[in-house]
């Protein structure tokens, strides 16, 4: 791989994944992983393989602005077509004036959440119609394959645990989400000191192994890890707007004032450690995916470390993963 | 402390359903005209066995087999009305069989014997990975399916008596026939622990916990020769953690066996 070149890291679920009630992305599923939940586990996992010091030094180049990797947020791909979140304050009822969109309902319009990575980048070049959370070439509904267009599905789970005097027994359920067999999620992944290529992939091999999300000893969240180069080139450096593919933690006054189209998300939780149990770490509040940016922005890793809590720092990784626009993209009010 | 990941132990193996086996949804998919009493099955339907029974039943007879169901080593889990309802075993030595390969839940926790435990110190990641055992089609042959009820399963009715007022209760359950076979993947990291490492001191164990279970029973109805289960064509693999830098590597069984009996770690 190339210095700053960018690959596609495709995630092919093994087992379904249970991720917490408070990763309610996109409002569609729990299946989803923010790029700062996902940067955790991969800094996780390079800890795990390569120990605690040499993971503090990788830290501290983070902290430090020149972050020697970086990741965009979890994303889905179905049938092998991905997809990237709508940027927000595009203009869809513009491309259906226009006869690019057809859709018969306005609020189908509103139920858009994924379009389609080279659709997006391209300026959309085909005709659309959404299907659910998705919007897709209108050729695909004509395709007589007649493939079900589907991420998944989310089901319930029992669990069960059993006394060892009385064998007096309690059930409880919680839901997991499956998914199809050409479905899943992917994520951009851009190295930028090339001699750690290796040890990030193998870093997000173990996170595969591993499992993403909750009740990993029991297999749920374990995944394949595809590292392709067919990413669109994101070449053009002057674009109006940059669109964010990750959270986003604003690291000044500029880049606050950059931003075009927003929604604020709140990231909190405890200190997943041994020495932070049950410790409430500082809440943050970020950008979420799509917001769009009037300049190329850096973002920064928030210390979130409890006041008074001494025995290593924690943090949260609000550093932006940005995607030009094409010219010729229509956002509301942009022309 | 400090965990690093030396590697990790793969089994890969069948597990056989030597009697009929019945592993329940947990009756939450009541259906009209359905069976009260279903297995559990994937997205297409098969049964199959999940990771969390294999690990809950196994974790429950290393816990008798290692000596740990006392009552000062027993935490609440799960309490009803104030009074301890579900209690299991769980430590903070550091060198227990129990919870080194089964894990610990973070926190404080309350003791069957009384007082508090604080498990702060001992929490280090889970090393076994336990995942689901799918069905093995191919295991069906034709003239087991010729008797089966229903696709992948048989249907026994079964008569329950309440022991109170003595009225009986029959109900159909739904159970995988004799003979299926699963096949299984469990996974023990091997760690090195504050320089300490663990080299085979849980795959021992964890072997020593496949062989409780088949002298033991999965699902339910046990009690009544249900869930005898034996685990055939095993192979182990050694992932060094250096195999993570490689894009991908065919691994070799460091050891095979068809069946526990015939296992012999080098
Ligand atoms: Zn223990």
């Amino acid at each position: 791989m190339d210095k700053n070149k960018i690959c596609r890291a495709v995630m092919s679920f093994k087992a379904p994944v249970h991720i917490g009630e408070k990763e309610k992305l996109y409002n569609i599923t729990r299946a989803f992983a923010h790029s700062d939940t996902l940067m955790s586990g991969i800094i996780n996992a390079y800890s795990l393989l390569y120990g605690k010091d040499e993971t503090e030094k990788l830290i501290s180049e983070f902290i430090n602005g020149t972050p020697p990797f970086e990741v965009s947020s979890t994303m889905p791909y179905v049938n092998f077509q991905y997809f990237v979140p709508v940027p927000l304050g595009l203009n869809m009822e513009e491309y259906k004036n226009k006869g690019i969109i057809n859709a018969e309902h306005q609020k189908e319009l509103k139920k858009i959440k994924f379009v389609r990575e080279k659709d997006l980048f391209e300026g959309f070049p085909f005709k659309y119609k959404p299907a659910g959370s998705f919007l897709i070439p209108q050729s695909e509904f004509e395709n007589d394959k007649k493939k079900t267009f589907s991420l998944g599905r989310t089901k319930e789970r029992a669990r069960v645990s059993v006394d060892r005097q009385t064998s007096s027994s309690n059930i409880y359920y919680f839901s997991h989400f499956e998914f199809e067999k050409e479905s899943g999620l992917w994520f951009y992944l851009k190295i930028n000191i090339e001699k750690l290529e290796n040890k990030i992939k193998a870093a997000i091999r173990l996170l595969g192994d591993e499992g993403l999300g909750g009740d990993r000893t029991c297999g749920l969240g374990s995944f394949d890890v595809d590292f392709k180069d067919d990413v669109p080139q994101f070449k053009s450096d002057k674009s109006k707007y940059y669109m964010s593919l990750s959270l986003v933690n604003p690291k000044d006054e500029d880049e606050i004032k950059s931003v075009v189209y927003y929604e604020i998300l709140t990231r909190s939780g405890y200190v997943y450690s041994k020495a932070g149990l049950g410790i409430k770490r500082k809440t943050v509040s970020v950008f979420g995916e799509g917001a769009v940016f009037s300049s190329k922005i850096c973002g920064r890793v928030v210390d979130v470390t409890p006041e008074k809590f001494l025995s290593h720092k924690v943090y949260c990784f609000g550093l932006a993963f940005l995607a030009p626009l094409p010219e010729g993209v229509m956002l509301f009010g942009s022309r | 402390m400090d965990v690093i990941l030396k590697g990790k132990y793969i089994i890969k193996c069948k597990i056989k359903a030597v009697t009929g086996l019945h592993i329940g949804e947990g009756n939450n998919s009541l259906e009209i005209g359905g069976i009260d009493n279903a297995v559990v099955k994937d997205a297409e339907g098969k049964p199959y066995i999940p990771g969390s029974s294999l690990k809950g039943k196994m974790r429950s007879l290393m816990e008798f087999a290692e000596g740990k169901v006392r009552d000062n080593l027993l935490v609440v889990s799960v309490k009803r009305e104030g009074k301890p309802e579900i209690c299991i075993h769980m430590c903070d030595d550091l060198n227990c069989p129990v919870c080194g390969l089964f894990g610990r839940n973070h926190g404080s926790h309350d003791l069957k014997s009384g007082g508090k435990i604080d498990l702060t110190d001992a929490v280090i990641p889970t090393r076994l990975i336990v995942r689901d055992a799918k069905l093995i089609e191919s295991s069906i042959t034709d003239e087991m399916k010729e008797n089966l009820d229903l696709e992948w399963t048989e249907v026994k009715f079964e008569n329950n008596i309440d022991r109170i007022t003595s009225k009986a209760n029959p109900r159909q359950s739904e159970r995988v026939p004799a003979g299926v076979q699963f096949s299984a993947e469990f996974v023990i990291n091997r760690f090195e622990v504050n320089s300490k490492d663990d080299q085979k001191y849980y795959l021992e164990k964890f072997i020593k916990a496949m062989k409780l279970l088949e002298d033991d029973y999965l699902g339910g109805q046990g009690s009544r020769g249900n869930g005898k289960v034996r685990f055939v064509d095993i192979e182990i693999f050694y992932k060094d953690s250096s195999d993570y830098e490689k894009d991908s590597s065919e691994l070799q069984p460091i050891v095979t066996a068809k069946s526990l009996d015939d296992l012999k770690l080098s």
